[in-house]
């Protein structure tokens, strides 16, 4: 104790420190993100982009390889020709996959007309085990604000948690602090899906306030309300997968599978304009 | 005549090799971590270097190394409301403290020692954490068997190669006396 208060430069960087996690919170809570924050993560995100881009080659490379040993085991006498072909097959694989995925969002935006999109692709996932939250290259220069819908052709991904100049994070529907109005397509009963504690590892969520008896299924998709103001109405949330009761025997509830797989996607929408349908 | 040696040269070598260091950690725990990733949990890889440049460099440089790199950190991959950066401080801080006390060849025996208690630490702060955000709704059975414990063997795991490339960076400027 008697070393750390002699040493001034332990005290004057904590005192420094103190003030600046005081001060990036508060802001935090009020809803801006500070200057550091904000200078951090645009000198960072490129770097982030580029190390993104050399992970997924070297992974897609690695991958590549060991189905090409599998199939060497088991046929040597098409070796070569296996190794020939599977470049090519490779190549095309990506441009299929590639197109399938342009042609999926040309669908989507086809779909949703009154939709105003921004493409954007995911540099960054959360950098600890308390939190899942996803970084995109999209920020304040390319019109993006906080609670902007965040979707692939799949469903919906969650949405914009903070927003910075050349970066956004979004905050996963499957997230404690997530909470969606939806309702069953089948029945047409509306609930809430909300992130849990319990859930969150799992990438599943909780559709709760169901009226009582609700008329749902294991099977039954789940789509957005457009109620809240966030998400526009008809948006695909997942499927039911559980039918559950709560503690207290006295709400039931259910455990909806999100239709997007997280740990897959790399490239998103973020709906920045839509028109609100009343009914 | 007397003769004068300008030391700027080697500060600045030193600030260049610690920002490299910070930068190449906060990419890598935000991009290859989460791809490592066991159902969801990550080792921290920014702790066992934290802990190596304090026990080799001095708590000082320990302390601001570990507080820049979890404001970096807590800005790239963050959720806006972390102590993050406190939280390295200190360790940087007690780090440099335990490399102070240890004769220059014990370092890497108190590194090897001091490193468990480190990471029960930050798995301590994950379970406060976890207890302030979630309140009521966590599952303590589930929070350690799922998160602290396999995020405590993952960083481990991850510490001692992560301790060999940050000695090897870090070798100019490691304190000998």
């Amino acid at each position: 104790m008697k070393n750390l208060l002699k040493n001034k430069f332990i005290l004057i960087t904590t005192v420094i420190s103190l003030i600046l996690v005081a001060t990036t919170s508060f802001l935090s809570m009020l809803g801006y993100t500070s200057y550091i924050r904000n200078a951090i993560g645009v000198a960072v995100t490129p770097i982030q982009n580029a190390a993104e881009y050399v992970f997924d080659s070297v992974g897609s490379f690695f991958s590549k390889h060991s189905d090409y040993d599998e199939i060497k085991k088991e046929n040597e006498e098409l070796k070569r020709r296996i190794k020939e072909s599977e470049e090519k097959i490779y190549q095309a694989e990506l441009a299929v996959g590639e197109n399938e995925k342009l042609k999926e969002y040309l669908g989507i935006k086809n779909e949703h007309t009154d939709f105003v999109f921004t493409d954007a692709n995911i540099t960054g996932r959360g950098d600890g085990n308390q939190y899942t939250v996803c970084t995109l290259d999209r920020g304040s220069v390319h019109g993006i604000e906080k609670g902007m819908p965040v979707i692939t052709p799949d469903g919906v991904v969650g949405c914009i948690g903070e927003v910075g100049i050349t970066w956004s994070k979004v905050i996963p529907i499957f997230e404690n602090k997530s909470n969606v109005g939806a309702f069953v397509e089948r029945s047409g009963q509306f609930g809430i899906v909300e992130g849990t504690f319990s859930l969150r590892n799992d990438r599943t969520c909780l559709l709760t306030y169901l009226p009582q008896d609700p008329d749902v299924q294991n099977g039954d998709r789940v789509l957005t309300s457009g109620e809240g103001s966030t998400y526009p109405k008809g948006l695909f949330i997942g499927t039911v997968r559980e039918i559950v009761s709560d503690e207290y025997g006295r709400q039931t509830n259910a455990v909806v599978t999100p239709a997007v797989d997280f740990s897959a996607i790399s490239h998103v929408m973020i709906i920045t304009d839509y028109e609100t349908v009343y009914e | 005549m007397k003769q004068y040696t300008s030391k700027s040269p080697n500060t600045a070598l030193k600030f260049a090799v610690y920002i490299f260091m910070l930068i190449l950690l906060t990419v890598l725990q935000t991009t290859l971590m989460p791809r490592l990733a066991i159902r969801g949990v990550m080792p921290d890889i920014v702790l066992p270097a934290v802990i190596t440049a304090a026990i080799y460099c001095g708590e000082n440089t320990g302390a601001l190394f570990g507080v820049c790199t979890g404001f970096v950190l807590e800005a790239v991959g963050g959720s806006g409301l972390s102590i993050l950066p406190l939280i390295y401080l200190a360790f940087g801080y007690i780090g440099g403290r335990v490399g102070a006390n240890a004769r220059t060849t014990a370092r890497f025996a108190a590194w090897c020692i001091s490193m468990p208690l480190f990471i029960s630490a930050k798995s301590l702060f994950t379970f406060f954490y976890y207890v302030i955000s979630y309140g009521h709704s966590v599952d303590y059975p589930l929070l350690f068997t799922g998160i602290i414990l396999p995020e405590f063997i993952y960083t481990c795991i991850a510490a001692l190669p992560v301790f060999a490339v940050t000695r090897l960076i870090l070798s100019p400027f490691i304190n000998t006396k």
